[in-house]
């Protein structure tokens, strides 16, 4: 089927190397999302994918065959572009079924499979409409009907949602969302807005600087983030990074020293760490709580309240003056400057080497994504009926 | 502040207009004299050059005479045809070089640019006797293919210039959508681009279009044997060396400004901006 395989690519635009050796593995019916910040290749791996730009080395295979070389309409691929790119001086209609005669379609099938596909997107009463008399959203489903109707093995979208409001931009997630459960077409999707990467993905990959950081289901990414970047990318608030020191090592955590002296345990891979190592503590803001409730606690100055009405962020200073963030109860009753004191569980905190890197977390939740889940239930219910 | 500025504006507004409409006037005057003394008697146009033609003066005495006794028809016709091929091909072959020369990377694509930028700073009139010497011996003296050539090759820099600027902005991802789609070059410059820029081709005839139509020069160089003479040129025999027939003189050259109205007229309905709006956002 339509397995996307990258096997080293790179990528230079004359002396500039933009890609530094993508492999990734993408299988067939898989939502994958490309996420990164601005800069960091992953339109630029869309587009070699997409086949408009050359590749410089390695391999792309889809569906089991090499395509390096061949043309972007002979790769089974659709592209969604973020600036939409329906042509101007043509309807809907039009706009849909061109790729469709240009190839040498019949009309009949062309006009089936341009009111099925606008039936699905309902765009069906807007096809003698000309691009310029179609709001955003319209527009950006138009672009997506012109892609579906060429029955494409890989849908690639580049940042579709971006030019959308923000209302809009939920409700054509969701749509999207939707839509890839409904045609089962592997999808890539590059977008630097981690919570589309969250809620689409089944798969996500981090890019940074032209490399993979990291890829997995988005519960990995987000108990597992395997280094600093990845970590402060996936969430929001980002999570909060702290200096600090390893004072000693148990059996199954560390004790570790904060820049602001106070002290705290982290379940982490142990192996690697040894007493002294400069290290970074990480906890996220939503594992953050007022008072001291939970294991470990530290003392803070409130320099700014934003209140949202389901959560409260906190921005804090530690004794030390470094600046945390914390997601606080809706109704936190706070004032500004005042000193807190916030407690958090030692199985949230993640640890960061001097590289870096971080230490595996031991006791993490649940990384499992919904289909996996889904497959992991119907497995344990097929073991209880025997 | 805001009612000074606004005052400014207005008052700036004003100065603009008044310098357009003095030169709109003063552009105008010679067609406008040309225009009323066409109706006007012999002896009145001596009499008072700026009348307006009265029940008196008024006669068609010069339409009469250019378009029953001369071969005004064939002039026309061979203007026509001129002209029209001549933009044809400066548009269709101006389009597709600049298509070429922004859209691919070739070797030679430099060079082509810098000839076709010299072909803008030096006046073509300067090659006249080479053109004279290469026609003579092509044989095409006395055609009117001699002329098409030579205006194609007069309008092509130009165009390709104009044309390349349009071309630069229409959107990268409109190509690449089309190429995702499977649409061929070729497609993708008839179908999208051409279309796209279609008021800059607009422009670019109307530029190519009035110098062909006025041009006496390669027509009395290059075609003046009888049967091949451009409108220009048939004017001509109507100016003696001693007597000049002004009536018939300007009841031509006022019959020779309508087409070019109508050809003005035609594609200005093209000069329509935003018609790439919608495309993205």
């Amino acid at each position: 089927m339509a397995d996307v395989k990258l096997n080293n690519i790179k990528k230079s635009f004359g002396n500039v190397n933009i890609l530094h050796g993508i492999s990734l593995d993408i299988k067939h019916g898989e939502f994958v999302v490309l996420v990164g910040a601005s800069g960091c290749g992953k339109s630029t791996l869309l587009r070699l994918i997409a086949g408009l730009e050359e590749i410089t080395s390695g391999s792309l295979e889809i569906s089991g065959r090499e395509v390096n070389h061949i043309a972007p309409a002979q790769r089974g691929i659709a592209m969604v572009f973020q600036s939409y790119a329906l042509y101007p001086h043509m309807n809907v209609f039009k706009n849909m079924s061109y790729g469709l005669k240009v190839n040498g379609k019949g009309k009949d099938f062309i006009k089936e499979k341009v009111l099925e596909a606008a039936n699905t997107l309902d765009i069906g009463h807007l096809l003698e409409r000309l691009p310029r008399e179609l709001s955003g959203g319209q527009r950006q489903r138009v672009a997506i009907g012109r892609a579906i109707v060429r029955d494409p093995n890989v849908f690639l979208f580049d940042e579709p949602l971006s030019n959308l409001d923000a209302a809009l931009r939920v409700q054509t997630r969701v749509e999207i969302g939707k839509l890839h459960k409904k045609l089962g077409t592997t999808i890539i999707y590059v977008t630097h807005d981690q919570i589309e990467a969250m809620t689409l993905g089944d798969k996500i990959v981090v890019m940074n600087e032209g490399l993979i950081s990291q890829a997995g289901t988005p519960l990995e990414l987000y108990q597992h983030p395997c280094n600093k970047f990845v970590a402060g990318f996936i969430g929001s608030p980002k999570m909060n990074m702290i200096p600090g020191k390893v004072l000693a090592i148990e059996a199954d955590h560390l004790l570790v020293e904060l820049s602001d002296k106070s002290i705290s345990k982290a379940y982490v891979e142990t192996d690697t760490a040894s007493i002294g190592d400069n290290i970074t503590f990480g906890i996220r803001p939503e594992h953050l709580v007022e008072g001291a409730l939970q294991e470990t606690s530290l003392s803070a100055k409130v320099s700014l309240i934003e209140q949202l009405g389901e959560a409260t962020y906190l921005y804090l200073t530690l004794g030390d003056g470094s600046e945390i963030v914390m997601r606080g109860e809706g109704e936190s009753t706070t004032t500004f400057s005042e000193q807190i004191n916030i407690s958090l569980k030692p199985e949230h905190v993640h640890i960061f080497n001097s590289e870096g890197i971080a230490l595996r977390r031991t006791r993490a939740g649940n990384t499992k994504s919904p289909a996996q889940l889904a497959q992991l239930k119907a497995q344990t219910a097929e073991a209880a009926a025997n | 502040m805001k009612l000074f500025n606004l005052r400014h504006d207005s008052s700036k507004k004003l100065m603009i207009h008044a310098v357009l409409i003095s030169y709109t006037l003063i552009a105008l005057f010679p067609i406008w004299v040309v225009i009323i003394n066409s109706f006007k008697s012999r002896k009145a146009i001596f009499n008072d050059p700026l009348a307006l033609p009265t029940a008196d003066t008024f006669t068609l005495i010069g339409f009469e005479e250019v378009l029953l006794r001369s071969e005004f028809g064939l002039f026309f016709s061979n203007s026509m045809i001129v002209t029209m091929i001549s933009i044809f091909c400066v548009l269709l072959f101006g389009a597709m070089i600049a298509w070429a020369l922004t859209e691919y990377k070739f070797p030679g694509n430099l060079a082509i640019s810098v000839i076709v930028a010299m072909g803008i700073m030096i006046p073509i009139r300067l090659g006249t006797i080479g053109i004279l010497e290469l026609m003579s011996s092509l044989n095409l003296v006395n055609t009117l293919t001699s002329l098409v050539l030579v205006y194609i090759a007069q309008g092509l820099p130009l165009a390709v210039y104009i044309l390349s600027e349009f071309i630069k902005q229409v959107p990268k991802e409109l190509k690449e959508a089309a190429r995702c789609d499977g649409v061929g070059e070729i497609k993708i410059f008839f179908t999208i681009i051409v279309p796209l820029i279609r008021p800059s081709i607009a422009t670019v005839a109307v530029f190519t279009m009035i110098p062909i139509w006025n041009d006496l020069w390669f027509p009395l160089i290059l075609a003046p044997s009888d049967g091949n003479q451009t409108i220009t040129l048939g004017v001509q025999q109507f100016i003696g060396q001693y007597v000049t027939d002004w009536n018939s003189v300007l009841a031509s050259l006022t019959l020779a400004i309508v087409p070019v109205l109508i050809l003005y007229l035609v594609f200005s309905r093209q000069l329509i901006r935003g018609l790439t709006s919608g495309a993205v956002k």
